[in-house]
């Protein structure tokens, strides 16, 4: 049997402590099984040969220049049960409610500030609240159309949300991707194990996109801004501007005039209407952000603010993906909807809180600490395989501006069984599903299974040695 | 609605596909040539070296094959043929939107595959992977055929096709007259050197089917540079360019420009058509400049233009310039 010499320090996604699939992960944790190793690696390698020969890709860069790696993607999936899938989609749902209340209030009334919710200090040291939003209403009353929040399931098997991405959010055409490599390798599992399909993301997102347009615009041009080739992304901008059937623009393909948003093309200036916007706040506009900025287009929040061109996300968003802002999101649901939070937050230290810095401090090891606002697992120190120096270092960071940090205890993610070379060895894993959030919100079925391919590792950002794996929402057919 | 940087993105790819297609053709030609002549009495590797951007050194008389083919397999030049698989790739990466799918999942084992190939592989191994890149730009011009709407974008890939063939058959023919074909009557291996012209531009069997066994400077101008029907002639290309230019709007310019690179005047002697070509040459350039300058110059070049990279293959200098706020930018500026 191949489970048999495998056994995980933690929660495994796959099988149970004694070794046996869970009970929704039965019908392919035996086929698998049956497959065998040598199976398995032959279809690994026709996997990876799709990926190559597909161009799916992302870009790293080593410092010398940008890398453009093939998508690194283990055969054996992750399975979730579609009932407590069904739990994980309502506790998205509404934590995006309460989230894209929060962003709105913020911009508008401060309601939330003035009833003692969240510090004021909080808000006015905020980095990605950006003044130029004060006072919009946009859309459905939405700010973060498209949301990915990394859910992770520590050793006693529930589930946190970890962080929420309300900027722009990366990884849904690897999920759609993997799961066409899946199908591809693993044609007979397709047919009757209740695997949910995850395509219709492509569609709902341009539907989402058009329910945006400017007030009398019947049919609107939709545009997707990419930062460029050399963005680790560019590979999803390309596939979702292909799947929507929508242009790929750069900031030098727009144009804005008299607050209206044009796209150069052979026949002259084309009015635009909606952008999804993969280029980040800083860069998005050079008139009201970073002036440096060569990626964005200038006048293109004065366009937004007249009502003139919808932006997904809406500028400012990230307000609320700052990670201090995060550990108050279950007041905020609270607040905003009266409701219990369905999936809790990881426990969040607020450094700026004198107490609660000491304790971390003094135990550094024992903690994660992430800065408030970056992303892409960057800044990251786990404290438990930091060396001396870099505890030291950390330590310093945080007493010289604890406003920017936070510290979580560390959550022994769980595990699935992953194609090592050294064979089918546990690695740690977390989940981002996507939410799309309009006059409706939709959450995807899954999303990506992020995977640390190095042994006890438990980074998973690509960027950094991570791979990623299919998640299938299986349905349980009774008998089994 | 066709984005300016899409209708550029399509013309360069059009354009670096069909220069790796000619090189590779130009260098199986050439390779047949020398089997058939013995010893050192191969010449003009030179100027097919010259044709991939780089002037050889003393030291590469020793083993000319060994330095053409490190030429073409030098990713670093972007005029070598791997170079120029390189930015076809990325002008089509920047632009799948607009050409069947299918052309990627050709063009881009395509690339890998030359990308890994061992410089120092033998001949029949070598040659294989340039037969290969024939077939595949074969097939790249099936799924186009096939698949693709007949809009202003592939109006675009196809001038930067016919604009590339023109300039490169020109190119080819004049170092092959200049080099490979000798004054005078009775040089030996004159024949087999004839061939080598015809094959370097994909002429040899419509000449044959055409002129039968005669070999002739007149009737071998009269195909590649006059006859409209042959798909490879600079008259085709000419004719192609200025049908596609007649659906855009605003084309005036570029229209006169190309109309102007037709080959009216007839070429007798081999100075004459060393003239001819490069005057010819002159105005396709002039002409794709119009071109540009009308429908790309809106937006300004990037790094990963393939417009920088081209104007450097043309000066026969790799220097790619680089931007580094703005790479850096296009990495970190977004995306968690």
């Amino acid at each position: 049997m191949l489970w048999k010499s495998y056994s995980s320090e933690t929660f495994d996604e796959l099988l149970t402590a004694d070794g046996r699939p869970r009970p929704a992960a039965k019908a392919i944790g035996d086929y698998i099984s049956r497959l065998g190793a040598d199976e398995l690696r032959s279809r690994q390698r026709a996997a990876t040969a799709e990926i190559r020969a597909e161009g799916i890709t992302f870009v790293v860069s080593d410092g010398r220049g940008n890398l453009d790696r093939e998508w690194p993607f283990d055969v054996i999936p992750r399975v979730i049960d579609s009932q407590e899938w069904a739990r994980v989609d309502r506790g998205l749902q509404q934590r995006l409610e309460a989230l894209n209340l929060f962003i709105g209030d913020l911009y508008g009334q401060q309601q939330v500030v003035k009833d003692g919710i969240l510090p004021r200090e909080v808000l006015a040291t905020s980095r990605f609240f950006l003044p130029a939003c004060v006072g919009m209403r946009p859309r459905h009353g939405v700010w973060a159309h498209i949301c990915g929040s990394d859910l992770v399931r520590d050793a006693d098997g529930s589930l946190y949300v970890l962080e929420d991405n309300l900027r722009v959010p990366s990884g849904v055409s690897y999920m759609l991707e993997n799961r066409s490599i899946s199908k591809r390798v693993f044609p007979e599992l397709f047919r009757d194990e209740g695997i949910k399909p995850v395509d219709g993301y492509s569609s709902r997102l341009y539907a989402l996109l058009v329910s945006l347009a400017p007030e009398g615009v019947s049919e609107p041009n939709v545009v997707l801004l990419t930062p460029g080739v050399g963005n680790s992304a560019y590979f999803e901008h390309c596939y979702l501007a292909q799947q929507m059937g929508i242009e790929l623009v750069e900031g030098s393909d727009l144009v804005v005039r008299d607050d209206r948003v044009y796209a150069r093309t052979i026949a002259g200036l084309q009015p635009v209407d909606v952008i999804y916007r993969r280029v980040g706040d800083d860069f998005l506009d050079p008139e009201v952000f970073n002036p440096e900025s060569l990626i964005g287009c200038r006048g293109l929040v004065r366009a937004w603010r007249a009502g003139n061109v919808a932006l997904a996300n809406a500028p400012g968003a990230g307000v609320a993906d700052d990670k201090l802002v995060y550990s108050y999101v279950p007041d905020l649901i609270r607040y905003y909807l009266g409701e219990d939070a369905i999936i809790p937050n990881v426990p969040t230290f607020r450094l700026f809180d004198e107490n609660q810095r000491r304790e971390v401090v003094a135990d550094l090891r024992r903690f994660v600490v992430k800065p408030a606002n970056e992303s892409g697992g960057y800044g990251v120190v786990v404290g438990s395989k930091a060396s001396d120096a870099e505890i030291e270092a950390c330590r310093a960071s945080i007493e010289a501006d604890p406003r920017n940090f936070v510290a979580q205890p560390i959550v022994h993610l769980s595990t699935a069984p992953t194609l090592c070379d050294e064979g089918i060895a546990p690695r740690h894993l977390d989940l981002r599903p996507f939410v799309l959030s309009g006059a409706e919100t939709y959450v995807t079925r899954g999303g990506l299974t992020r995977v640390a391919l190095r042994r006890g590792s438990l980074v998973v950002n690509s960027s950094q040695g991570g791979g990623s794996k299919d998640t299938f929402i299986v349905e349980q057919t009774g008998g089994g | 609605m066709l984005l300016c940087r899409l209708a550029e993105n399509a013309y360069w790819m059009g354009r670096y596909l069909e220069r790796a297609e000619d090189l590779a053709r130009a260098i199986l030609a050439y390779e047949q040539v020398r089997l058939d002549i013995p010893g050192q009495r191969a010449p003009g590797w030179q100027r097919l070296a010259a044709l991939a951007g780089v002037e050889p050194g003393e030291a590469d008389a020793l083993d000319p094959t060994a330095f053409v083919v490190r030429v073409i397999l030098d990713r670093k030049n972007p005029s070598s043929l791997l170079g120029s698989l390189q930015a076809a790739r990325e002008n089509l990466r920047r632009s799948r939107s607009l050409l069947p799918s299918e052309c990627w999942h050709t063009l881009n084992p395509l690339y890998l595959r030359l990308a890994a190939l061992d410089p120092a592989a033998p001949p029949a191994e070598l040659r294989e992977a340039l037969e290969g890149v024939l077939a595949s730009n074969r097939e790249l011009a099936g799924h186009v055929t096939a698949g693709m709407l007949r809009d202003a974008g592939y109006a675009f890939l196809r001038m930067g096709t016919h604009v590339e063939r023109a300039d490169m058959m020109l190119r080819v023919a004049t170092i092959v007259a200049d080099t490979l074909i000798p004054p005078g009557h009775g040089t030996p291996f004159e024949d087999v050197r004839w061939m080598g012209l015809l094959k370097s531009v994909g002429a040899y069997g419509t000449y044959r089917h055409r002129y039968h066994a005669a070999t002739g400077f007149r009737s071998a101008l009269e195909l590649l540079l006059y006859e409209r029907t042959f798909p490879r002639s600079l008259a085709h290309a000419i004719q192609e360019i200025e049908r596609d230019l007649a659906g855009l709007p605003g084309n005036a310019d570029a229209a006169a420009a190309f109309a102007a690179c037709r080959p009216t005047r007839a070429v007798e002697t081999r100075s004459a058509l060393a003239r001819f070509a490069d005057e010819v040459l002159a105005r396709i350039s002039q002409a794709s400049a119009v071109l540009e300058r009308t429908y790309f110059s809106s937006a300004p070049p990037s790094p990963e233009d393939g417009r920088a990279r081209h104007v450097a293959h043309k000066r026969h200098a790799p220097a790619v310039e680089t931007r580094a706020i703005g790479e850096h930018q296009k990495r970190r500026g977004a995306d968690a």
